[in-house]
């Protein structure tokens, strides 16, 4: 495989049953993790475990759970306004890039905003790694500026007396946002409280809301 | 620093790009990127500081070109090589050195879930002060860090209100690796979230204050000549500074005498003003010394502030009290501050 990357794309065209160049990036990539690899400092198996973390196990689901149990139970909702990285803790997610936690609640009146304008901070442990959306330009010079207009923009359409509140994450401290519970849904069970929780709601760009009804859970 | 990423309130970046079902890779390379630098960061070289700084110090086209994990790609290189884990050789040539040594990972795949469960926590067990309430009205310092910081530009001189106090880390310097490998090598302190952009604003802007550290270093034994020959673009006439407003001859002399007490020394002087003129310099102002003392004087309210000696806020409205007396002031009477003006 490591030979592969000192013939040049074109030449390998002529070669019967090769496999396809990956990009230049991805060469790029691959030569540093095989130096590292062969230099002692990266072990694969440990890089094979981090991208399965993030894939499969740390998520947006998590945060979800969260906000189910903060719904149904108002002691542990008070414990997670005051301190949120203990009361998220209590449900197993804690660690990398979400030591320290903010809980910001929705409400009739406050609708919460979460942005990094620096960079790309965002609480890893309840949400996972960010979308490229979350990360990029657009939102994040306009998330502060106009809120309004971008919540728009995801089609969230707040009604002006209704205060936009935006938190820009910085490296220690990171925003979950609590959303409203939507009306109706006062017979449904936590498991299900938390399929309806998106990603988007938790970040504030979008409300919670009841599925349609005959649409497909 | 004012760099590109530093985004918040800028106009013209275009339509958010929503992608429905997002992977959480888009493609094998950006999840290699990712664990590699996880992984590599187990080796305590760098910390979340310098790795920020580094993407922060691209180039601002080349910055808005490339892709979130390029970015990640090219910061890794480069703290690799400046730590010394890597030279840039080997980088280009996909190859250990011959005869280099072989290292034993940092962190192996049974110690990830431990790694990230704990995470490393930024809160240090430091008795700090907050140095306002919450709901206190706050006025944003109007300063513009050149190395990395958490403070926005966007809240530069704006007035806001203090909606809790938090700790945050800052440094002067966090490019220098040495510095950076263990957060607390950082000074904490109490400092404000306010909301920022106006004084009614919309939308309400967590802002971090940068806080530098109060420094009592011992006073230093520098002699006359020396000092000035560690500021060797000072205007002088046959070796001796020279000023052309009364002012400039006051804050010269501010600086001298407060390293002299040791509330920094010369050498940090030094910096703090080379880091005023390069600035200026990158803003494409004249280098011809006619604005030299103009950046004498933010260097020296620069230090007076990180260095704890007073606070911004009291600086202005300081200022402001002087403006008041002579504006209150007949002519010819010497101009004095009403005795017990705050600040």
């Amino acid at each position: 495989m490591k030979a592969d990357t000192h013939d040049l794309p074109q030449e390998k065209e002529h070669v019967h049953g090769h496999q396809t160049v990956p990009s230049d990036l991805a060469l790029r990539v691959k030569a540093l993790e095989s130096l590292l690899v062969e230099k002692g400092l990266v072990d694969l198996a440990a890089l094979d475990a981090l991208i399965d973390t993030y894939e499969h196990k740390i998520g947006p689901r998590n945060g979800a759970r969260v906000v189910a149990r903060a719904w149904i139970d108002p002691a542990y909702k008070e414990r997670l306004l005051t301190d949120a990285s203990a009361a998220i803790g209590e449900l197993g997610y804690t660690g990398a890039q979400g030591e320290h936690m903010i809980v910001v609640e929705n409400g009739p009146k406050v609708h919460n905003l979460v942005v990094c304008t620096l960079c790309s901070c965002y609480p890893w442990p309840v949400l996972g790694l960010p979308p490229v959306w979350y990360k990029s330009a657009p939102y994040r010079s306009r998330a502060v500026i106009d809120p309004r207009g971008v919540l728009r923009e995801f089609g969230l359409e707040l009604p002006e007396h209704v205060e936009i509140r935006v938190w820009d994450s910085t490296a220690e401290v990171r925003y979950l946002v609590l959303p409203e519970r939507p009306a109706g849904s006062e017979k449904l069970s936590e498991e299900e409280l938390a399929g309806l929780v998106t990603r988007d709601a938790m970040i504030g760009v979008a409300k919670v809301n009841l599925p349609q009804p005959g649409a497909n859970l | 620093m004012n760099g590109v990423h530093d985004m918040g309130g800028m106009h013209g970046m275009g339509p958010i790009q929503y992608e429905r079902n997002e992977p959480v890779f888009h493609e094998p390379w950006e999840g290699r990127i990712f664990a590699l630098n996880r992984a590599m960061s187990a080796w305590r070289k760098w910390n979340i500081d310098a790795f920020r700084h580094t993407a922060e110090l691209i180039p601002a086209p080349e910055y808005l070109r490339i892709s979130y994990y390029e970015r990640w790609l090219h910061s890794l290189v480069e703290l690799m090589i400046k730590s010394g884990l890597v030279t840039r050789a080997e980088v280009e040539n996909g190859k250990p050195a011959s005869g280099s040594p072989r290292a034993t990972p940092a962190l192996t795949a049974g110690a990830v879930p431990g790694m990230l469960a704990k995470g490393k926590p930024a809160s240090r067990d430091i008795q700090a002060v907050a140095h306002f309430n919450v709901g206190q009205t706050v006025r944003a310092r109007n300063i513009h860090p050149i190395g990395h910081s958490d403070y926005r530009a966007m809240c530069a001189a704006s007035l806001a209100q203090s909606i809790g106090t938090t700790v945050s880390t800052s440094s002067r310097t966090p490019t220098l690796i040495s510095s950076a490998k263990i957060r607390n090598t950082y000074t904490r302190c109490g400092s404000p979230r306010g909301s920022c952009g106006g004084s009614k604003p919309r939308g309400t802007m967590p802002c971090i204050s940068t806080c530098g550290k109060t420094t009592l270093s011992a006073p230093n034994s520098i002699r006359e000549s020396e000092r000035l020959q560690a500021l060797p673009r000072l205007p002088r006439d046959k070796g001796e500074p020279v000023f052309a407003e009364p002012w400039q001859a006051q804050a010269f002399a501010l600086a001298v005498k407060l390293s002299e007490q040791g509330h920094f020394t010369w050498r940090e002087w030094a910096a703090a003003l080379a880091n005023e003129l390069n600035a200026a310099r990158i803003r494409g102002e004249p280098d011809d010394g006619s604005h030299y003392y103009d950046h004498w004087l933010a260097a020296l309210e620069h230090l007076v502030t990180a260095n704890g000696l007073a606070d911004s806020a009291t600086l202005v409205a300081r200022k402001e009290a002087w403006a008041n007396a002579y504006r209150s002031t007949p002519h010819g009477m010497p101009v004095k501050l009403p005795t017990g003006s705050d600040g």
